[in-house]
């Protein structure tokens, strides 16, 4: 109980002080800190550890002492309070089921009850079954580039043999897969990253770096929507074995007539040719491009060189 | 009662305690409820606040003072702790993956309940909180999964209109399932297929309609329990092409990759059905040159095959014409 009391005190002199203290100040006010000098800055500096990883925002700062400058400590409350989010109990039990039915791999049960705790309490059952019915992985680098996207903080980290330094954006789990999508220094242009990509760690920069934008853009995974430039309205058949896998891995695909046979017909916006036949030639014999014509001529003309070329061993680039 | 470390404690101290100094009168049992206490354990944290708890140099004004009265709890503290403390990174990430990954599901009420809780936990957590993550898990059919998590649960047979992606081909099958079961964000049920003679996975968003029978079953022992694995006896190819056709080895799972002197590049990689491949090579160089590893046979059918079938559908007959024939729509 003496290691209770002491951080609990801790935590309210240091929130409650308008001048960062000092250790001396410290050991001075705060109870249950005894013996030497030594005890008291080993005690000290794990107490620190311990609340800096319960996420309480210690700062240190420079402070004149007589003749020479030394550490001072304190808690701003703006980086410690919690604003009120306002939850009515419905709702808590809404985030609790959410978060005991899909879990992120690697992160505790415990990170569930702390947290709803405080926005206000555990209110509301678990998952029915008791177990979670999804998982998320976590790469190893996500949370520190979560932190960094909603402190603004700049993240550096080795991707494709290079080092990249990004203004993160956004986070998003699609098709099995997490990505970062942020402004890439070095590129000075928007690129998104694969998470399992990164080779190592995400090292972040300093807090409030950045301005975010005021559209957040995330990942592009439609293949036909790379690049610039007007999009051309594309209608594609697809046939009913086929259809709800695809509408299952992009369920914000635009159908726009359901053919009684259950055939869907999607309509796109092309802004990238061989990106459409990429995703065309995925389908097989199972779809096809209606409109525009000149698509259609593409598309053969892609599928025809597989009838005529004849395949070398050396292979030179087309 | 479990032994709790002081920053356990200290942590739900630090949660409540706000929480009664801005309910005051709170009843005992309210707060045993709300925050998933013993009535011990809240008891021996607030003893512990009144005892101990309070500002140098601890005049009897800068201490703390509990009272419960007829099962109601007043507290009052200096101004501090008037807050709870925010959000870890880690209890932010997983309440906002989890509730946003179930209220992006299709059909799910953006502003229903999980919507505004999820708004409102964002907007607590601060500017950019509210575009900062998107989960989207597999957009299964939640009729399918509810009739199938329903037949693991009662040991019933489901007979499913199932879609093999891989395989390119739809089925008809009878299922007794062991398990639902989420992996990278697709939702699988696996089970004992009788038209197959073994144990399956499948993906649920490719189920078109699941049916449960009256048959039932009776799981063997440790049924399901196994490593999953995803590919299923795969033969294993080998692409000889130009340095384009290097993304491959960036995008799916494979066994060697190597860029040769004489400017060709070199992969090898497990495919478990021939669509797939079909699939993959017509969006490679068309030169590219596909090779049973264990057979030595060359794969050059492969791709013309499938070329072959789709021109059919866009009327090109397999003369191989690459003259575009107009279409009649």
């Amino acid at each position: 109980m003496a290691k209770l009391d002491r951080l609990l005190n801790l935590v309210a002199a240091l929130i409650d002080t308008t001048v960062p203290l000092t250790a001396d100040d410290i050991r001075e006010r705060v109870p249950g800190y005894s013996g030497s000098a030594d005890a008291f800055h080993r005690s000290f500096e794990r107490d620190k550890d311990d609340l800096r990883e319960l996420g309480i925002p210690i700062e240190t700062v420079t402070v004149d002492h007589l003749e020479q400058p030394r550490a001072g400590y304190t808690i701003l409350r703006d980086r410690y309070e919690l604003a009120d989010p306002g939850l009515d109990p419905d709702e808590l039990a809404a985030l609790h089921l959410a978060a005991s039915t899909i879990q992120v791999e690697g992160l505790e049960p415990d990170d569930v009850d702390e947290g709803l705790r405080k926005l206000g309490g555990l209110a509301g059952a678990t998952s029915p079954t008791g177990t979670p019915l999804g998982a998320v992985p976590m790469p190893s680098q996500l949370l520190d580039l979560f932190g960094a996207t909603l402190e603004r903080r700049v993240a550096s980290f080795r991707y494709g043999d290079l080092t990249r330094r990004v203004q993160p954006h956004r986070l998003q789990f699609e098709r099995g897969r997490w990505y970062l999508s942020g402004h890439d220094l070095e590129r000075d242009a928007h690129r998104s990253f694969r998470l399992d990509r990164i080779d190592g760690p995400a090292t972040v920069g300093d807090r409030d770096a950045f301005e975010r934008p005021t559209e957040v853009r995330g990942v592009v995974l439609r293949p036909w929507e790379l690049g610039e430039g007007s999009a051309t309205k594309t209608l594609v058949q697809i046939d009913r074995e086929l259809a709800r896998a695809v509408l299952a891995d992009d369920p914000d695909l635009v159908v726009s007539e359901t053919l009684p046979d259950g055939a869907v017909v999607i309509e796109l916006a092309v802004r990238n040719v061989s990106g459409l036949l990429s995703f065309m030639v995925t389908m097989l014999d199972r779809a096809e491009i209606l409109s525009p014509e000149a698509f259609r001529s593409d598309l053969i003309d892609w599928v025809s060189r597989f009838l005529t070329a004849t395949p070398s061993s050396n292979g030179n680039d087309a | 009662m479990p032994r709790v470390t002081a920053t356990e404690q200290l942590q739900r101290i630090l949660a409540v305690l706000p929480w009664i100094v801005q309910h005051p009168g709170v009843s005992v049992d309210e707060l045993v409820e709300r925050f998933g206490l013993t009535r011990d354990e809240l008891l021996t944290d607030l003893d512990f606040v009144f005892v101990n708890l309070g500002l140098h140099p601890f005049t009897p004004d800068m201490l703390t003072d509990v009272t419960i009265e007829d099962e109601r709890v007043y507290v009052h503290l200096g101004d501090y702790f008037q807050r709870p403390l925010r959000l870890t990174h880690a209890e932010a990430l997983t309440l906002l993956a989890g509730g946003r990954a179930l209220s992006a599901r299709p059909g799910t009420d953006p502003d229903g309940t999980l919507g505004r809780a999820v708004a409102k936990l964002a907007a607590a957590l601060g500017d950019g909180a509210e575009t900062a993550v998107e989960v989207a898990l597999g957009a299964a059919d939640p009729e399918v999964l509810a009739t199938v998590r329903e037949a693991v649960e009662r040991n019933r047979r489901v007979a499913i209109d199932y879609y093999s992606y891989g395989r390119d081909e739809p089925s008809l099958r009878e299922i007794d399932p062991y398990r639902v079961l989420s992996n990278d964000g697709h939702w699988y049920l696996l089970g004992w297929c009788h038209t197959a003679h073994g144990e399956r996975l499948f993906r649920i968003d490719r189920i078109q309609a699941a049916t449960s029978l009256a048959a039932t079953f009776d799981p063997p022992e440790g049924a399901g329990d196994g490593e999953l694995d995803l590919s299923a006896s795969p033969r294993t190819v080998e692409l000889l092409g130009p340095r384009s056709i290097r993304w491959v080895s960036d995008t799916y799972p494979c066994d060697e990759s190597e860029d040769l002197d004489d400017g060709t590049t070199r992969i090898v990689l497990p495919v478990t059905a021939t669509p797939w491949l079909e699939r993959l090579l017509l969006r490679l160089d068309p030169g590219t040159v596909a090779t049973d590893l264990a057979t030595g046979e060359r794969l050059d059918t492969v791709a013309s095959d499938a070329a072959v079938r789709i021109l059919g559908r866009y009327g090109v007959g397999p003369g191989g014409s690459t003259t575009p024939v107009p279409s009649t729509r």
